[in-house]
């Protein structure tokens, strides 16, 4: 049994960002308010932690959103295409994000943002397929095995409000070798009514005969009804 | 190890090598017996009424239209059609051949040379590589991937077409040594910049769907790979790069982990695959000796069914056909299998596809359900008997699953009073079905 704060916090989480959130992202709208992403986890428990992960595959271009505006290497390569440092947003130490960059430096300026730069490891592979799977596995030795995330689930009881992915196509990071992480979808969590969603829900229990796939597949029904009863903001009777 | 019983391991070579199990197959299987079904499965009637039922639709070439060409938005909605209707095709002929090993080794080499039709943009050529790998993929290992080294859609999706001598794109010979042909560890940054030499100098004529190598463009002077020096070409690379022991190894291990087993074969069971698949690197021969090794008969060696196999395999299994299915419910299922993680043509990169936990989301069984429901409007059951127990019965058989467990078999007693499609729709996403055990 979870505590009452937990649930009540992470349904409202849920809820806010399957149903908005979550929604507006997946159809494509181009704009999403912050507001209503961070504003649904308002009410968190500070000590309870959220981590929440964008990820923007693609290109970014480290030296043009973090400008070493005044390093004489950067202006010189090439100078035509280099900020001067009047340009950036300052950050002191001879840094200054991209102009353009404006919402972030109000954070940075809160204390609200942390910048890490360079991250790489030793002899960087030339593969762009092996270098997204370190980036997903966070191992560079041996980037085959679970996520990064997909790691940390394996090595913690199941619960499916753990960690959530806002599409419905599990990105590689969340998986491990055993666990995998929740997904939500705008098409909604919603099984049919009647004898039919009766039974698929009694499809969710595992039983003495499942081998360890077939117990994950009862254990994934299981967490849809959970996410339903959190995300469908029903009022949780055990928890008064 | 006790083995699984013969209905099982007969049920296993349609799922595993076919495209899912049906009740006639368990009937026809079991009659003749495993070896008997294994022969039959790998050396089939070329007369196959179901592929000729499906015949490869016409995909015209589209023209060309710049960004300021008013066509423009006509050829992407054209783009978009042919598109959709290759996907359909593809699943319509998965569930109506009948000989299905052919069609699942093209599907099993999709995601082995993982090609998208999301950066080819070119219908015809995506069309034209699926058709190649269906002709060589029951063939040897080196004329699929010398086939596949010199494909228009490949050559695109790897950037070939900017791999010239004077500035080599090394894109499709690191992907032929990392992915295709030898795996991680078994090369070096060397032999992937001698490689994207020899691969220098090919060109795709868009219209016509063909690729061919402009002397003018391609490297003949002498490149060192692994260790060998020689003025290879593209074919050359490929027939060196494969006579490794460390490619046979590579392909008979991902083989494996895709059809027996999630876990890699031990040492002794690798040689056997590997001398199996031998110096004419045979891929009928490494399929036997896959089907007959000892862990595919383990209980323990089973698999979760990809999205697709899993949605070919239903469609086999109650006799439903996509193509039949109106331009609505056709978008529903490929969205539905957009949701699951896999669409025809669509691999999410050039890894091909994920396996095994990778399916298992709790919002998987909203999507196989929905697919399941949309297949069997489709298909409407005929023949349930009459009586609860019976009925449940009948759907195990109906969907060739060995047993049901107690849950299983409780939760669809439930159901199995109303309507034959409902029971069939929950036994479809059962954990019995949802797993190739």
């Amino acid at each position: 049994m979870r505590t009452t704060i937990p649930i009540l916090t992470r349904r409202r989480f849920l809820a806010a960002t399957g149903a908005t959130g979550a929604a507006a992202l997946l159809a494509g709208a181009t704009q999403v308010p912050w507001s209503d992403l961070l504003g649904a986890a308002g009410d968190l428990d500070p000590n309870a932690g959220v981590l929440v992960v964008v990820t923007l595959y693609g290109g970014n271009d480290g030296l043009g959103a973090v400008i070493p505006a005044t390093d004489p290497a950067y202006q010189d390569a090439p100078p035509e295409l280099a900020y001067q440092p009047y340009e950036v947003l300052d950050l002191g130490d001879g840094l200054g994000l991209n102009p353009a960059l404006r919402g972030l430096k109000s954070h940075w300026d809160a204390g609200r943002l942390a910048v890490v730069r360079g991250v790489g490891y030793p002899q960087p592979d030339h593969s762009h397929f092996r270098s997204m799977a370190i980036w997903r596995t966070g191992s560079p030795t041996s980037p085959s095995g679970a996520g990064w995330l997909g790691r940390w689930l394996d090595s913690v009881p199941d619960d499916p409000l753990r960690a959530i992915s806002l599409e419905p196509v599990l990105p590689p990071f969340l998986v491990g070798d055993r666990a995998v992480a929740s997904t939500t979808d705008r098409g909604g969590l919603d099984l049919p009514g009647g004898a039919l969603g009766n039974a698929v829900r009694g499809l969710g229990t595992t039983d003495p005969d499942d081998g360890p796939w077939r117990a994950r597949v009862a254990t994934s029904i299981t967490h849809l009804q959970t996410l339903q009863h959190v995300a469908g903001g029903t009022v949780d009777h055990t928890h008064p | 190890m006790k083995p699984v019983e013969e209905r099982a391991a007969v049920r296993r070579l349609y799922d595993r090598l076919g495209l899912g199990a049906r009740r006639a197959d368990i009937d026809h299987g079991v009659a003749q017996g495993f070896d008997a079904t294994l022969q039959e499965l790998l050396d089939p009637d070329p007369a196959d009424p179901g592929a000729a039922a499906t015949p490869v639709p016409k995909i015209d070439p589209l023209d060309p239209a710049g960004v300021d060409d008013p066509r423009r938005l006509d050829v992407k909605a054209e783009r978009a059609d042919q598109q959709q209707a290759m996907k359909i095709w593809w699943l319509d002929r998965m569930a109506a051949v009948t000989a299905p090993v052919p069609e699942r080794l093209a599907w099993f080499w999709h995601g082995h040379f993982a090609t998208s039709e999301d950066k080819v943009n070119r219908p015809n050529l995506m069309l034209a590589q699926n058709q190649t790998l269906r002709r060589l993929g029951l063939g040897d290992f080196r004329s699929l991937t010398r086939a596949m080294v010199a494909d228009p859609a490949m050559i695109l999706w790897l950037d070939g077409q900017t791999n010239r001598i004077q500035q080599p794109n090394e894109n499709l010979g690191r992907e032929l040594l990392e992915l295709f042909t030898l795996g991680v560890g078994h090369y070096s940054e060397t032999d992937v910049r001698e490689s994207a030499r020899a691969l220098t100098g090919w060109n795709v004529d868009f219209t016509r769907g063909t690729a061919s190598l402009r002397p003018a463009k391609h490297d003949a002077t002498i490149k060192t790979v692994l260790g060998r020096p020689a003025t290879y070409d593209a074919d050359g690379l490929v027939d060196a790069v494969i006579a490794t022991p460390a490619s046979a190894r590579f392909v008979a291990t991902k083989l494996w982990t895709r059809l027996v087993s999630p876990l890699p074969p031990d040492p002794d069971e690798l040689e056997r695959l590997t001398v199996a698949y031998g110096q004419r690197t045979d891929i009928t021969a490494l399929l036997r000796a896959l089907a007959t090794s000892t862990t595919f008969q383990d209980p323990a060696s089973s698999l979760v069914k990809s999205p697709v196999e899993w949605a070919t395999g239903l469609a086999r299994a109650i006799g439903a056909r996509p193509a039949e299915l109106d331009a609505t419910n056709r978008k529903g299922l490929v969205g539905n299998l957009q949701a699951l993680g896999q669409v025809p043509f669509r691999p999410p990169n050039v890894g091909g596809w994920p396996a095994g936990q990778a399916w298992l989301t709790p919002t998987a069984t909203v999507h196989r359900l929905a697919v399941a429901r949309t297949l069997l409007r489709q298909a409407p059951p005929k023949g349930a008997p009459a009586g609860g127990n019976a009925r449940v019965e009948w759907a195990r058989a109906t969907l060739a699953v060995d047993h049901w467990s107690d849950r299983t078999r409780r939760a669809l007693r439930g159901v199995a009073d109303g309507s034959a499609t409902d029971l069939l729709a929950a036994a479809a996403v059962s954990p019995e079905y949802v797993v190739s055990g």
